[in-house]
């Protein structure tokens, strides 16, 4: 129990004094960092727009003309790189903010916003779209219900299969549901490739989750629904914190920990579904994010909450610019650099591992 | 707060854990319940915290049927300790003791002078000014139940109910826990907490409840409803016991055949 059993986190405690940083500090840095990466990302690409010509062409989208600039340029920024910048930002947000929630209401830090089994199902469900060639019919959108469908199915399976067994441990039978499901439908995902033929690159793109298909169409109600979930959130942290103690011990306190539950996993899945359905099933940002951030700022959920949001948006954001400009002109699906650089990130966290979860 | 159980059973899976319990807990009582393993006492201790409900009778709190009372209104008066306090992550003391005014606030109120005034006041009582920035998790057994304690007593609780709060402690803070005990039943509180410890049991509780399978066997001041006999009927074990100089020792000697 005492810290000499966890040499790499006693280091950083003493040492860097990470938690000592105020939490105020990390969101103002967090939040410039993020006005920073989205200019130079809009910047950047296969044609590179110089920085003051993008500030000049983001002002006047918002009606404030200050200088000429290219019309190639305007057209790149306003139908391809703002949208898909926005896209990535909403995506990293909701993904982070999705993990974090999951980790403290399964009280388990290796949580992700897919625990559940929304990831299977979404690929599943898009998967179905393009094997069954709706796509072609429907265009895109086909795609994104698809896969919003699939996500969404599964968590309402999962939750009234828990809801069977009575009594305690109910989030303990909702993660073995969700597995057992995700199992279930990955399989169905599977035999939909082995069915698919030419497809298979198309499904295997997706689901690897890439923000290619980006565009101004679902923006308009994507960007006013998140943030929504995101405040509604925020009125149910200081009671996730209570979580800690377990249902029992929230209960004690007078919170209800299963109207918690279902308030909680109802956002959640709305969100993830939504992200999922324009990015496909990137991985590792609803893991990776809230963990990292718990790091800084502690475990305080009130704090954690907006710290992960500015945070998950950042990694995907520059994870996307990295990803669609290192082998121009050919993209690399975002999921895999995620994974490259979160899978190491998550055995460097593995190492400071204690009893009773990471933290 | 005056607790008071009337017939209560309850069962689970259709067996029965707790059998037609009466039991009438005055104001500013602490209440000792003992018994051996999976006599029914921390079943008792969920029915009456409101966590479990009886399948049989009523539990009344201050004469109000306990069913009558919201789960918030019932946390503002009842505060309840179970044996193991998992906390998954790094929370401080100090936010741990802070969720203890829960209860007392809306989602939305901010934290206020007066809840900083009880959030210290509990720390005084229960000596955990100094571990204030430490980790829940980072804590000594003893440490770790003074906080919880004062988290609980953040609630400002009429009625506080503790499952085995010494177990797993040294000698000395288990002395601690019921002083700090004893201190809070004459403040007024009602206690009532489940013990293994004969012997500290009688030497701190005003009242003893011995349970046995799911039945309440005696119920009285500790001195006279532990004898040798009852000790025998319950625990299975032959014991001498000593009155000498107003203190009482249980000596066990064997097992019944």
């Amino acid at each position: 129990m005492n810290t000499t059993q966890q040499p790499v986190k006693a280091y950083i405690k003493k040492n860097i004094g990470l938690k000592k940083i105020s939490s105020k500090w990390v969101l103002g840095i967090l939040a410039i960092l993020l006005l920073l990466a989205t200019w130079i990302s809009i910047a950047l690409g296969a044609v590179t727009i110089p920085l003051d010509h993008t500030l000049a062409i983001l002002f006047q989208t918002f009606g404030w003309d200050v200088s000429e600039v290219k019309n190639s340029h305007n057209l790149i920024v306003q139908n391809i790189r703002l949208p898909r910048v926005l896209t990535a930002i909403l995506a990293g947000w909701i993904l982070a903010i999705s993990g974090m929630v999951m980790q403290g209401l399964f009280q388990n830090a290796l949580a992700s916003p897919y625990v559940l089994g929304i990831a299977s199902g979404a690929s599943a469900g898009a998967a179905a779209v393009i094997v069954l060639g709706m796509q072609s019919s429907l265009g895109g959108f086909a795609l994104s219900l698809g896969a919003f469908a699939g996500g969404t199915l599964v968590v309402l399976i999962v939750y009234r299969l828990a809801r069977f067994r009575k009594g305690q441990h109910f989030s303990y039978t909702l993660i073995l549901s969700g597995v057992a499901l995700g199992a279930l439908f990955s399989a169905v995902t599977t035999f939909l490739i082995f069915l698919s033929g030419e497809q298979m690159r198309e499904i295997i793109f997706w689901i690897m989750g890439n923000l290619g298909r980006s565009n101004w169409s679902y923006l308009p109600w994507f960007a006013p629904v998140t943030l929504i979930c995101t405040v509604i959130l925020g009125f149910y942290m200081r009671d996730l914190n209570a979580l800690s103690l377990g249902e029992s011990g929230a209960q004690h306190l007078g919170i209800n920990p299963k109207s918690m539950h279902r308030v909680l996993l109802a956002l959640v899945t709305l969100m993830t579904s939504l992200a999922v359905s324009v990015a496909g099933t990137i991985g590792f940002i609803g893991l990776i994010t809230p963990h990292a951030m718990r790091l800084l700022v502690g475990p305080d959920h009130r704090i954690l909450l907006p710290a992960s949001a500015l945070a998950g948006a950042i990694f995907l954001l520059a994870s996307d610019t990295l990803a669609r400009t290192i082998f121009t002109p050919v993209e690399l699906p975002v999921g895999v650099l995620t994974a490259f650089t979160g899978a190491p990130f998550f055995i460097f966290l593995l190492m400071m591992r204690r009893e009773g979860g990471l933290g | 707060m005056k607790v008071q159980i009337e017939n209560v059973s309850f069962s689970y899976d259709q067996q029965p854990t707790l059998k037609n319990i009466d039991l009438t807990v005055e104001p500013g009582t602490l209440l000792a319940l003992v018994g051996p393993n999976g006599s029914g006492k921390s079943t008792l201790l969920n029915l009456i915290s409101g966590l479990l409900k009886p399948s049989q009778g009523h539990i009344y709190l201050d004469a109000v049927p306990l069913e009558q009372f919201k789960p918030q209104q019932l946390s503002q008066k009842l505060a309840a300790l179970e044996q193991e306090h998992p906390v998954s992550f790094d929370f401080t003391v100090q936010e741990v003791i802070q969720w203890g005014r829960i209860p007392h606030r809306s989602r939305f109120s901010p934290w206020t002078d007066h809840d900083e005034h009880i959030a210290r006041n509990v720390m005084q009582t229960t000596k955990t000014m100094s571990l204030a920035q430490r980790s829940i998790r980072d804590l000594s057994g003893g440490e770790r139940q003074r906080a919880f304690i004062a988290m609980a007593l953040a609630q400002e609780p009429q009625l506080l109910l503790l499952d085995e709060p010494t177990a797993h402690l040294d000698l000395k803070h288990q002395f601690e826990i019921l002083e700090l005990a004893r201190q809070l039943t004459q403040q007024g509180m009602t206690l009532i907490m489940a013990i293994h410890d004969l012997h500290l049991a009688a030497q701190y509780a005003d009242q003893m409840a011995i349970l046995n399978e799911g039945e309440l066997v005696q119920h009285g001041p500790p001195t006279s409803v532990l004898t040798e006999e009852t000790i025998k009927a319950v625990w299975n074990i032959s014991s001498k016991i000593v009155h000498k100089n107003g203190a009482f020792y249980i000596f066990p000697r064997h097992l019944q055949p």
